[in-house]
């Protein structure tokens, strides 16, 4: 601050001496500096200064006495008569005060408070006008600050609350997309991942969600092989993802599985757009839901529905087994086999299912060059009756059956990856097993699958064990009433003759005729009647046998015997019938005949055989010779001379109730020789026919001697009527 | 019709090839007032009646060896002085098995008597006291 010189004395027109106060108040206007406090003349000139106007205003004294008023001014408000306004309101109003903007001297702009007060002598005349100008410019600008770093202030605070809100809200966003199951992922228009949960990552087979976001797209991508739900392989650019970013939402099911070669799985996707302000698209947010577990319970339960029609449509249960392992591929598996075993005790395959033909066939080719090992893994199941499940079928499990190199290169090529062995079991006894394998699906089995595929081999024996109970009760109805028929058939004459005899008798006696028959004659009838009882009665025995011979637990009474006078005995018993109808019996016998046989058997089979030569020999000669051979099985020959039996009918004459030619009506149940096939057979022993038309019959017996040293003969004859065979039903 | 010989009023012509039944029936019928005559085939049926005898009614089995009642019947339609004697056939045979040509009826084995005599009385008009 420059110190003033003493300014113009102007006030005080009475002259007055200078005392303490007015000292005080020219001290006060001279030194004062907050204000401007000076006086301009009557025409508004400058005409005093203070260190205040100095200070506020810029001028020095010298250079502002005798300026005008509107100096302070800008040119704006010059233009608009702005100072001789103010003035003039002074003038008028006495006073006038405002606000507004003034001029330094370095032409600085300053926020002034400005009063100007009209100055008037004792007669009232103007002398001129005082000037109090205060710079509000500081203050000013103290108070824009104040509000500025209030409102500063202020908005942090709001940008801090709104940071821990936005904090917050994101880390509960995260809380719950880390725990839903689905996978979310939000990726840029560049196509990278800004976002993805745990659950994402999972799918894609990487730790975590950060790791995801990290990773290249394309290489999470080129780790999968993805297709459309019909196997189709699905362009990447129709996946909704890629969709979403072109800004349409879509969602699409899709089959995917880590390369090379995992498992397959399965995937619901939606994906949808997020807009810019402007509509552009911003973001494209994709979720996946995985329901590959649901899908594989779904096929599971479908197919064990179809396999349940399928078993139950038809009795002829090889071909529902086949069908039943048709229906696993690709359902549950990729290979599916059934195995039945034979009578011989060797697993023969039934069935084996691929969807590729030309596998089926290259599989076929393997098994005929390597069937199952008795030691593997199938007749393991067979033998235990137990499943098996290999959840990982390693090498090293191949290379345990493989028999050779060969065999193990095929093995391996195959590129087995998971299988389960179950067995088909009826009446506690298994009789095959099923196979499911996998191998191009890279599925593995679980707990969950095996229990699956023993039910449904459980239903399949069940399938089995139904259609040979049925066909075996058929059998035996069939067996019944054909037996019923025939006999009720057979029965009917010998009553007739009884019921004639005693009816006449009875009524004889009834018109009182009795004595007329005289006693003789009366014993004679009641004789006749009584031989017909008893031969009715051999005839209801002979039956019954019969029905004992249909039965599989037959009995047999062995002793010592000898075959050679059981022999004796039979063509003894048909020498008169033999020569009723002009024939004789010729017998030779040779050698030790003894054995350990039923004889009573045995006399049947010798009685039925000669009985059958006197019957239908036509009267020619009837030779029975018999004779031990060197091996220790006796020997007998029945041989006739009749019209023989056509090679055709050879077989079935030895059927039940067959006879050669059904229309000669000879007398006669036709189970003669069935009869001695059974018998036979239950000895361990064979029966053979020899014939042709014109040619007569050989029949031919050989009997193993029974003894415990010896081994049983083989029956060449199948058991056709056996119920117990499972081929052929 | 006529006829070249009269037929014998209470002859009863059986054919069955069971004996016993055969004799039974032949003897039972004479008790019942018949004239019975009895062969044991269709073949000796045959030469019984071509030698000239005509019972008033044959009693006829069909199962029967060399020659069945089937094939009996129809030799005898063949021939017109034949045709004409009433058959009446017995049989344990189903009788939808294989039809028979036209006879007076068919009798179901086990016989019971008194149904045998009553048809057999149908055709052989005359009965002695």
């Amino acid at each position: 601050m420059h110190p003033v010189s003493p300014p113009t004395p102007f006030l005080a027109p009475r002259s007055a001496p200078v005392d303490a106060a007015s000292g005080l108040l020219e001290l006060l206007i001279e030194q004062v500096v907050d204000y401007a406090i000076y006086v301009l003349d009557r025409t508004g000139h400058v005409a005093s200064w203070n260190a205040g106007a100095q200070r506020i205003k810029g001028y020095t004294q010298a250079e502002i006495i005798g300026k005008p008023y509107a100096i302070f001014f800008s040119d704006e408000d010059r233009q608009h008569g702005r100072p001789d306004a103010i003035l003039a309101a002074a003038r008028t109003n006495g006073r006038y005060q405002e606000e507004g903007w003034r001029i330094r001297k370095d032409g600085s702009r300053f926020w002034a408070s400005a009063v100007v007060t009209a100055l008037r002598g004792e007669d009232g005349e103007l002398r001129g006008f005082a000037k109090i100008t205060r710079d509000l410019t500081e203050r000013r600008q103290a108070e824009e600050e104040a509000r500025r770093a209030a409102a500063e202030r202020a908005a942090r605070e709001q940008s801090d609350r709104d940071a821990a809100e936005l904090r917050r809200s994101r880390d509960q966003l995260n809380l719950i997309l880390r725990s839903i199951n689905e996978g979310v992922t939000a990726q840029d228009t560049h196509g990278r991942l800004v976002f993805a949960n745990d659950a994402a990552a999972q799918l894609c087979g990487l730790s975590s969600g950060q790791a995801m976001i990290e990773a290249e797209p394309q290489e999470i991508f080129a780790g999968f092989q993805v297709s459309r739900e019909d196997g189709t392989p699905f362009d990447p650019e129709d996946l909704p993802g890629r969709k979403a970013l072109r800004g349409n939402a879509s969602s699409a099911i899709v089959r995917f599985r880590a390369k090379p070669a995992g498992e397959e799985r399965w995937s619901f996707v939606s994906s949808a757009p997020v807009f810019d302000a402007k509509g552009n698209v911003d973001l494209a947010v994709t979720v996946f839901r995985e329901f590959t577990e649901r899908r594989r319970v779904e096929t599971a339960w479908r197919f064990l529905a179809e396999t349940s029609a399928v078993l139950g449509s038809s009795l002829d249960y090889a071909s529902t087994l086949r069908q039943v392992a048709s229906l696993a591929v690709p359902a549950i598996a990729d290979w599916c086999t059934v195995e039945i075993v034979s009578a011989q005790g060797v697993l023969e395959q039934l069935a084996v299912a691929h969807p590729d033909p030309d596998k089926v066939a290259l599989a076929k080719e393997w098994r005929r060059r390597w069937p199952p090992s008795r030691e593997g893994t199938a007749y393991r199941v067979l033998r235990e009756g137990e499943p098996i499940l290999l959840p990982h079928v390693t090498d090293e499990t191949v290379d345990a059956v493989a028999s050779d190199p060969d065999h193990r290169r095929m093995a391996r090529e195959f590129g087995l990856r998971s299988a389960m062995v179950v067995p088909l079991i009826v009446g506690q006894q298994p009789f095959g097993v099923v196979s499911f394998l996998t191998s191009e699906s890279g599925r593995t089995y679980n707990g969950q699958d095996l229990i699956l595929a023993t039910e449904v081999a459980r239903r399949a024996s069940l399938a089995v064990e139904n259609a040979r109970a049925y066909t075996e009760t058929k059998l035996a109805v069939q067996t019944r009433d054909n037996f019923l028929a025939i006999a009720s058939h057979e029965l009917r004459t010998p009553l007739s003759a009884l019921t004639v005899l005693t009816t006449s008798l009875v009524r004889a006696a009834a018109q009182g005729r009795l004595m007329s028959l005289g006693a003789d004659g009366l014993k004679d009838r009641m004789e006749r009647a009584e031989r017909q009882t008893r031969q009715l009665a051999r005839l209801v025995d002979r039956l019954l046998d019969v029905s004992r011979l249909s039965s599989r637990d037959l009995r047999l009474d062995r002793e010592e015997m000898n075959l050679g006078d059981v022999i004796r005995d039979v063509v003894s018993r048909y020498e008169d019938a033999a020569a009723e109808v002009g024939s004789h019996i010729k017998l030779t016998a040779v050698g030790d005949l003894t054995g350990y046989w039923d004889k009573a058997r045995l006399d049947q089979v010798v009685t039925n055989l000669v009985g059958n030569a006197v019957k239908y020999g036509a009267g020619a000669p009837i030779e029975v010779i018999v004779g031990a051979s060197r091996t220790g099985h006796v020997r007998l020959v029945i041989k006739d001379g009749g019209p023989g039996i056509a090679p055709e009918d050879q077989e079935r004459i030895f059927d039940q109730y067959e006879r050669a030619s059904p229309s000669d009506n000879i007398p006669g149940m036709g189970l003669g020789l069935w009869i001695v096939r059974r018998l036979v057979a239950a000895h361990g022993g064979a029966v053979t026919l020899d014939s042709a038309r014109g040619r007569g019959s050989v029949f031919t017996v050989i009997l193993p001697s029974g003894r415990k040293t010896e081994d049983e003969a083989p029956n060449p004859l199948p058991a056709k009527d056996d119920p117990g065979s499972i081929r052929g039903v | 019709m006529t006829f070249a010989v009269v037929a014998d009023p209470m002859k009863v012509l059986v054919i069955e090839d069971d004996r016993t039944l055969r004799e039974s029936l032949c003897e039972a019928l004479q008790l019942e007032g018949f004239t019975v005559d009895g062969v044991e085939n269709g073949e000796a049926g045959l030469r019984y009646l071509r030698n000239g005898q005509r019972p008033c009614v044959i009693l006829l089995d069909l199962m029967m060896p060399i020659m069945d009642g089937w094939t009996f019947r129809r030799e005898t339609l063949k021939d017109p002085a034949l045709a004409a004697i009433p058959v009446v056939v017995m049989t344990a045979a189903r009788p939808e098995r294989e039809p028979i040509a036209p006879v007076k009826a068919i009798l179901a084995k086990p016989l019971e008597m008194e149904v045998v005599v009553d048809e057999l009385q149908k055709h052989c008009p005359y009965r002695p006291c």
